[in-house]
């Protein structure tokens, strides 16, 4: 990162666009993220009969719902930070120039 | 059971290899952003394992497999809440984290705040998670490494113990981050390699083994059932608790500074959640193989409380030398855990508490090396005495009360801190503090110490009007936290912390105006 020194009155318009955009979307993939986990954690907790139907032999709903929160974790993490070394860091460098 | 010659070979063979890195390590750590951050000069994928490797504990493998032994499905819940923390990192803390502070995550929230209350009770935050964390894990040593090796349990505190002073005494960061990626490899090749061989028995297909499992002991087996996790909000507050406390544990946030960006910390993040999810898919199949091909009663049986499922399954499908593998490997991550948090708990003590508190950052790098070497070995002790003074109490509440402190102190003010504006010094101290203290209260107050390690009877205590019904606390601190930080925040106005927040913001985004590679002079910038 090659950032020249900056005065301190430089700073306000310099990257608060992009800094609300990177808040904007942590905030709107966190979100998905809670939603997924406790939408999964609702269901143990309140539906059970619903989480245990067994679909096919040796396999039930929790354990098709159970690995998808793993997967879709990663899966989450993958889309930001595909964002952010595309998108984002491109605009830092065009800001830091 | 199997063969201890060559599980304590393979332990040698690991104990050799780390001593000799710590050795190479020691002749490279002459500054404290060596000691501290590995100077910034760990690559992501390094430390991605190194992440998993100070994440992953035995409970992740012995433990959850054991569960998922005599339970079935209900294991799962722990594997799960043990990974969707890690997006709430990536999205929110870690490139913030890794721009603004230098070595603990009180250097971001004091960044705009005055200095000295603030970092006081992130210290208590930090201090207070690390010594339940590394009780829990010291007591789960001690009897594991009896139960393994057959050594006496006092033996194998202090031995763990003085390992892990030796890596983090000498070797600093650059010791304990290649420690927890060899342990990382080692865990993960034990992990897949098991999982493998218990596949080839069901025609390499998962669901021929939970059919197989279902079949022998019931279809409740695939079932979620109430035996792991009791009570309906108890399960919603244990799922917040593991997320936003997996989120706020100080040693993972801290290894966000040794690499050298906010785009390899990203990335290393990545990196671990990955490493750390196909783990724990490997951990379910490996309890579900020990149910079907050892027993759960052969597994009751060994003792341990069901930590024996992983080593007499490995047994079972590959023969002694794989016992042994596995039990090394057990070992192996038992010492990584601890060095991670021994060396997290020293940087508070050091950077947060001495340099920053009693010196108000004028310490200098010769002085606080020393502040952090005998740090070191007081850590390191109070963890072996500790460790020997709890043998065969009941710790298991240890780590959740950990995870509930994380979530309810450190976290709140760490996200708050980065994104509000507003936010105060008296709000931070006073959500750190109130965060700490109703954990610390309500955990008492719970079935979880009263009925359990107190002893009384659940019928007599459920009437009083003290009673706490929640085994897990989170549900009720981290609001309430929140709820102060915001309350404070917005009666109490800090000119300071106002006018430096564009400041942060920019440092959040282009890092941190750093002299190229003049280490002498980062003393003075120290966040």
């Amino acid at each position: 990162m090659n950032a020249k020194i900056h005065s301190a009155a430089e700073f306000a318009p310099r990257g608060a666009a992009l800094a609300r955009k990177r808040l904007v979307i942590a905030l709107v993939l966190s979100a998905a993220m809670m939603a997924i986990y406790f939408g999964f954690m609702g269901l143990f907790a309140f539906d059970k009969p619903l989480l245990g139907t067994i679909l096919a032999p040796g396999l039930s709903l929790c354990i098709v719902l159970g690995p998808l929160v793993i997967i879709s974790s990663f899966l989450l993490c993958l889309v930001y930070a595909l964002w952010a070394n595309r998108v984002f860091d491109a605009g830092i460098r065009e800001l830091g120039r | 059971m199997g063969n201890n010659t060559l599980s304590i070979g393979f332990f040698f063979a690991f104990m050799a290899l780390t001593l000799l890195i710590t050795y190479w390590a020691a002749r490279r750590t002459r500054t404290t952003a060596h000691f501290f951050a590995a100077g910034g000069e760990v690559t992501p994928w390094q430390n991605g394992w190194a992440l998993a490797g100070d994440f992953l504990s035995a409970g992740a493998l012995l433990g959850i497999a054991g569960i998922v032994t005599s339970n079935g499905f209900d294991g799962m819940i722990y594997s799960i809440g043990w990974l969707v923390g890690w997006p709430i990192i990536l999205f929110l803390i870690v490139e913030p984290l890794r721009n603004v502070g230098r070595f603990t995550f009180a250097d971001v929230v004091a960044y705009r705040l005055r200095q000295r209350p603030v970092r006081l009770a992130g210290a208590v935050g930090t201090l207070a998670v690390i010594l339940f964390y590394l009780i829990a894990q010291m007591v789960a040593t001690g009897s594991l490494i009896k139960l393994l090796f057959g050594l006496p349990y006092n033996w194998s505190v202090v031995l763990v113990g003085s390992v892990m002073l030796i890596y983090v005494l000498f070797g600093g960061m650059l010791a304990t981050t290649w420690v927890q990626v060899v342990k990382a490899a080692l865990l993960m090749a034990g992990g897949v390699l098991l999982a493998l061989l218990v596949l080839t028995h069901f025609e390499m297909n998962p669901l021929k083994l939970f059919a197989a499992a279902s079949e022998k002991y019931g279809a409740r087996v695939l079932q979620p059932g109430s035996k792991v996790v009791s009570g309906q909000w108890d399960a919603i507050s244990l799922g917040l608790g593991l997320m936003f406390g997996t989120a706020a544990m100080p040693h993972v946030l801290m290894r966000a500074y040794t690499v050298r960006d906010a785009k390899a910390a990203r990335l290393s993040i990545l990196y671990a959640t990955g490493l750390i999810g196909v783990f724990h898919l490997m951990v379910f199949i490996i309890g579900f193989g020990a149910m079907v091909l050892v027993g759960p009663e052969a597994v009751a049986k060994a003792g341990g409380g069901g930590n024996m499922a992983a080593p007499l399954l490995a047994l079972t499908v590959g023969g002694n030398a794989f016992f042994g593998f596995i039990c090394a490997v057990a070992f192996a991550t038992m010492l990584a855990v601890v060095a991670g948090l021994t060396l997290s708990g020293v940087a508070t003590l050091c950077h947060d508490v001495w340099t920053n508190v009693v010196r108000n950052g004028t310490a200098s790098e010769a002085e606080q090396l020393k502040v952090a070497r005998i740090a070191t070995v007081v850590i390191s002790v109070l963890a072996i005495l500790l460790g020997i003074a709890f043998e065969g109490q009941n710790v298991a509440f240890m780590a959740g009360l950990a995870f509930s402190i994380a979530c309810a102190a450190n976290f709140p003010a760490l996200v708050l801190a980065i994104i509000w504006r507003r936010f105060t010094t008296s709000a931070a101290v006073a959500s750190i503090l109130v965060g700490t203290l109703s954990s610390l209260v309500l955990i008492y107050l719970s079935p979880t110490i009263q009925v359990d390690i107190l002893g009384k009877q659940l019928s007599q205590i459920e009437g009083a009007w003290w009673f706490v019904s929640l085994r897990n606390p989170a549900i009720i601190c981290m609001p309430l936290s929140f709820l102060v930080a915001i309350i404070l925040s917005l009666i109490s106005t800090e000119t300071n912390a106002d006018s430096t927040f564009d400041e942060m913001q920019d440092r959040m985004l282009f890092g941190p105006l750093r002299p190229a590679a003049v280490p002498r002079d980062e003393a003075k910038t120290a966040a």
